[in-house]
């Protein structure tokens, strides 16, 4: 009885993970994607190693827009400006239509979309170029994932 | 040395022979004690180099290679974790070393944490820790449970109380002044209730899980309390209250070597009198700090620590006697 508890467990943490992949994966391959400029800096996560830890142009918030207070709800209107993609409208609401919008939380001027790690194999975090571009698949409902960064047109790291 | 079925089974048998028992009583005996034990060296050793093992995985996970296709990564993960389970399962079963399914449960109890670490790495998720602890916690929420693995309960308590500061730093839930007296009172209840729902693990007759939930227990409490005015930030205003929070403390664990006393409980008698030993110094240096030079306080402090070490274990000696 006891081992077959214990099996149904093992069986529930395996769905539990590959569900999670899975999840991920299909929001990766499905979503469509974005490209936004980013700008890293370079620090390291215990349990997954190296990552670079991006700050992009929609982080911070326009002059023109203002949303006070601490870790608000927040969701940034995307509209392209040649090949990227840069705020276009902020609001504590959804956007109405078939616009795309990354849902964030803002606390002063910058803004957090959960998009702010890239975890690159060990030691590769430490040459790092200033021309980085990201490519981001969004969900519905705003949720964004990070899926490659590039420099100088390439995946980055080589 | 622990007596054991397996030790214990010659005599049973001449008390059988001798008449002085009969065998269903012989039974009765033999089943109170378990079947065979390892040695604490054995099991001690086999725990750090299973650890060590943990975290090698771990290291390896993080070096995130990505000549490795993602798929193949998850899939050893998964493996890993399989085979863990399965081993712990099966060396309980067929009664093997101690050591191997405690090993091997222990790698079940951290394996989860390291998927869900590895899913965040390959998809670049910046996820909240909390979320990410509570999820470890609820897949391994029934595993010490079944498994009777004592460090698969100690892997679990320390998820637990992982999530009580991530959730208060995280939801700034502030009750108390700020934050972080918020987590020190959390800490002190959960040590409480931690030490008090322990004593259910007799009635499964598991007195190392009991002997370890009563261990971390008195350690959240008293440090909880100990840290509770240790603010960095002391306002015109505010009224200290260290005095009372290591008074606490210490009558806390005066009545742990108390009760360790009362109920034959040696490690809670040990850990008492060193959390006892902790309070004085640091009463000691805390009221003295501003009245001595360094010198003198060191001086001071190296002998009060010495008296104490030796008037404690002597006291601890004729207690456990």
């Amino acid at each position: 009885m006891k081992t077959w508890l214990l099996r149904i467990i093992l069986m529930l943490q395996i769905f539990g993970l590959v569900s999670l992949y899975a999840y991920h994966l299909s929001v990766e391959k499905t979503g469509r994607t974005y490209l936004l400029k980013a700008e890293p800096v370079d620090p390291r996560d215990l349990l997954s190693g190296d990552y670079v830890a991006l700050q992009y142009t929609i982080s911070t918030l326009p002059d023109r827009f203002d949303i006070s207070g601490f870790d608000i709800p927040t969701y940034v209107t995307l509209q392209p400006i040649g090949t990227l993609w840069e705020i276009s409208d902020v609001n504590e609401t959804p956007p109405n239509g078939d616009v795309p919008y990354l849902k964030g939380r803002a606390s002063g001027r910058q803004i957090s979309y959960g998009i702010e790690r890239y975890y690159v194999p060990e030691g590769k975090g430490k040459q790092m170029p200033r021309d980085l571009y990201a490519e981001i698949v969004i969900q519905p409902g705003g949720t964004a994932q990070l899926k490659k960064l590039y420099s100088d047109g390439k995946p980055w790291p080589r | 040395m622990k007596l054991t079925q397996k030790s214990l089974k010659p005599h049973v048998n001449a008390w059988i022979e001798g008449n002085l028992i009969t065998p269903e009583q012989g039974d009765g005996i033999l089943a109170k004690y378990p079947t065979s034990s390892a040695s604490p060296v054995t099991m001690t050793f086999s725990i750090i180099g299973g650890m060590l093992c943990i975290l090698g995985v771990i290291l390896l996970v993080s070096a995130n290679w990505q000549s490795i296709p993602r798929e193949a990564k998850l899939g050893t993960l998964l493996g890993l974790l399989t085979a863990s389970t399965l081993l712990g399962t099966e060396g309980s079963r067929r009664k093997w070393n101690p050591a191997i399914p405690e090993i091997s449960y222990l790698f079940a109890a951290v394996l989860p944490l390291v998927g869900l670490a590895l899913v965040s790495q390959i998809f670049n998720l910046t996820g909240s820790g909390f979320a990410l602890i509570l999820t470890w916690f609820i897949s391994i929420l029934f595993l010490p449970f079944l498994s009777f693995s004592p460090s698969t309960f100690v892997v679990w308590m320390f998820s637990l109380s992982a999530l009580v500061p991530l959730a208060i730093t995280e939801y700034h839930w502030a009750w108390l002044t700020d934050e972080y007296q918020t987590i020190s009172i959390m800490y002190a209840l959960l040590g409480v209730v931690t030490a008090a729902a322990s004593q259910l693990w007799s009635k499964a007759g598991r007195t190392m899980q009991r002997a370890w939930g009563e261990s971390l227990g008195l350690i959240m409490t008293s440090l909880g309390l100990y840290t509770y005015d240790c603010t960095t930030y002391y306002p015109h205003s505010h009224f200290p209250i260290w005095e009372i929070a290591w008074g606490a403390v210490f009558v806390l664990n005066l009545g742990a070597v108390f009760v360790g006393y009362k109920a034959h409980r040696a490690p809670l008698v040990t850990l008492g009198f060193v959390m006892l030993g902790i309070i004085i110094l640091s009463f000691y240096c805390r009221l003295a700090g501003s009245m001595l030079s360094t010198g003198m306080l060191f001086l001071s402090a190296g002998t009060l620590l010495i008296i104490l070490i030796f008037t404690l274990h002597k006291l601890r000696k004729s207690i456990l006697q």
